[in-house]
């Protein structure tokens, strides 16, 4: 008796240990699977055999920045890339691009991605794929002396003119807002907010957009240009998701680019206020 | 003025790294440029149609097509043709040497028809083959003519290499604007910069003029 209910103790044990046992191996197989369909596309997979991630950048204070002391990227989007690359196990590669070309270099496989930082657009949507980690406002410079041009209801003027730059995200987005006035765009390469600087303060343009976050940085370096609305970053025009952006439909990339997004939530944030800080940009200077 | 000094003086070594980059960038464009232009050329005053005509080609097409385009299509268009990637510094010098190479096969050419016929009808008689001529007689005499416009393409290629900038190469203008774009003073940025495409041009002129000056001496 007793023997037959060790037995029995010993066969259920042993039941235990099996189901345990496979559900284990079940929970390994099922990670290797995960672990395989996780990141999988073919540009990660090429990133993978090469060990480079290659983030192309175009320079858009917060987000990317070149510092002059030490000739190293930064922002942002520079802190994006290198979580990025840290979570496919390989090297960041920064590729400087121009904002024209910066979606042409995704579509010819020259980058992998692009950290720059764009405005997250139905243009470019239709050519790229985009992941917005933080919103942007936009706020218009002008010069202090030009009345002509005080709040944004003054924009939709067809006797204001509006320096643009040809290929960026602001410029699609007013042309929507603001059909009547005179869009001057032009092909100024990286950096467009310098460009609108001169545009403006050389009496080229009435306004010129400017992203609120730097607001501060224009308000401390230009005390002869206004800021419209006065009340900007608080209160901004358009917003706009300011996004990595990758190759249409390529789900391995996605997934990377939103799970350091959700992972780095915080870190994110506290960047953007760092890296448009005054005191931080014009320590060098 | 203020500024302008205070620009030199934070940022000068940064926008040295970028001149040193365009030193690199032309030279090695206008390396590629002479030889293959001298190579055009030569081919263009062949008397065989099959090596003249796309010689020809070769210099409308490559003159005529602005250089930015010829750079986006080295960068860009050629891996999705081809499959075949080049960097972006790469990109730039072969674009800057191939563009290059029309206007100086084109600067070549000119300088060997101004060498009179009899020159080269001499050597031919004195039993030298065409090649031979052409590298003992006609070329010697062609350099007087070529050397001005010569290096008057040197110091345009130094400036063209600028548009490399579009391709993020990290020469002087690239640097230029993204100091200018830092520190939101472009105009002031663009003074200096442009102060330091003189200093590195000017040398090319200099230089340019003592050869001429030494070629008609030994003349």
């Amino acid at each position: 008796m007793l023997k037959r209910r060790t037995d029995r103790i010993r066969q259920a044990w042993s039941w235990v240990a099996i189901v345990m046992a496979l559900a284990l191996m079940g929970s390994s197989i099922g990670s290797s699977f995960a672990a395989e369909d996780l990141y999988d596309s073919p540009v990660v997979q090429r990133i993978k055999a090469s060990g480079k991630l290659r983030a192309g950048v175009a320079q858009f204070l917060p987000f990317v920045g070149l510092d002059p002391t030490t000739g190293q990227h930064f922002g942002t989007g520079v802190e994006i890339g290198k979580k990025m690359a840290e979570k496919l196990g390989v090297e960041l590669e920064i590729v400087p691009q121009d904002w024209a070309v910066i979606v042409a270099g995704l579509q010819s496989g020259q980058i992998d991605v692009a950290i720059a930082g764009l405005f997250v657009t139905l243009e470019r949507l239709k050519v790229v794929d985009m992941y917005p980690y933080a919103t942007m406002g936009t706020c218009w410079i002008a010069l202090a002396t030009n009345d002509k041009v005080n709040e944004l209801a003054d924009l939709n003027n067809s006797q204001v003119i509006m320096a643009q730059q040809e290929g960026g995200g602001t410029y699609q987005l007013s042309r929507a807002k603001y059909p009547n006035a005179q869009q001057l765009a032009r092909f100024v390469g990286s950096g467009a907010e310098f460009a609108n600087i001169t545009e403006v303060v050389s009496g080229q343009a009435d306004v010129a957009p400017f992203d609120s976050v730097m607001v501060p940085v224009v308000k401390a370096d230009f005390p002869n240009l206004k800021v419209i609305p006065a009340n900007c970053p608080e209160v901004t025009d358009f917003t706009a998701g300011i996004s990595v952006a990758y190759n249409k439909r390529d789900h391995g990339m996605h997934q990377v680019v939103q799970e350091v997004v959700a992972e780095n939530r915080d870190e994110i944030e506290a960047n953007l206020l760092k890296f448009s800080d005054v005191k931080f940009l014009r320590k060098s200077q | 003025m203020d500024t302008v000094y205070a620009i030199l003086h934070n940022n000068l070594p940064f926008l040295l790294v970028g001149a040193q980059m365009t030193v690199v960038i032309s030279l090695l464009g206008a390396l590629i440029g002479i030889v293959l232009g001298l190579l055009i050329a030569l081919a263009r005053l062949s008397p065989h149609r099959l090596v003249s005509t796309p010689a020809g080609f070769y210099v409308d097409i490559f003159r005529s097509v602005p250089f930015i385009v010829q750079l986006v299509w080295a960068f860009y268009a050629i891996p999705i043709f081809t499959g075949f990637f080049l960097t972006s510094l790469q990109s730039g010098v072969i674009a800057l040497g191939f563009y290059s190479a029309g206007f100086f096969a084109e600067i070549f050419r000119a300088g060997i028809l101004a060498v009179p016929a009899g020159e080269g009808e001499a050597a031919l008689a004195q039993g030298m083959t065409w090649a031979q001529s052409q590298r003992r007689v006609v070329l010697p005499i062609a350099i007087r003519k070529i050397l001005p416009p010569t290096v008057n393409t040197l110091v345009v290629v130094i400036k063209d290499s600028s548009v490399v900038s579009v391709l993020g190469v990290g020469e002087l203008m690239f640097r230029g604007g993204s100091l200018a774009a830092f520190i939101f003073r472009p105009l002031e940025v663009l003074t200096v910069v442009a102060i330091i495409y003189v200093l590195l041009t000017f040398p090319v002129t200099l230089a340019g003029e003592f050869l001429q000056r030494r070629v008609v001496e030994v003349r």
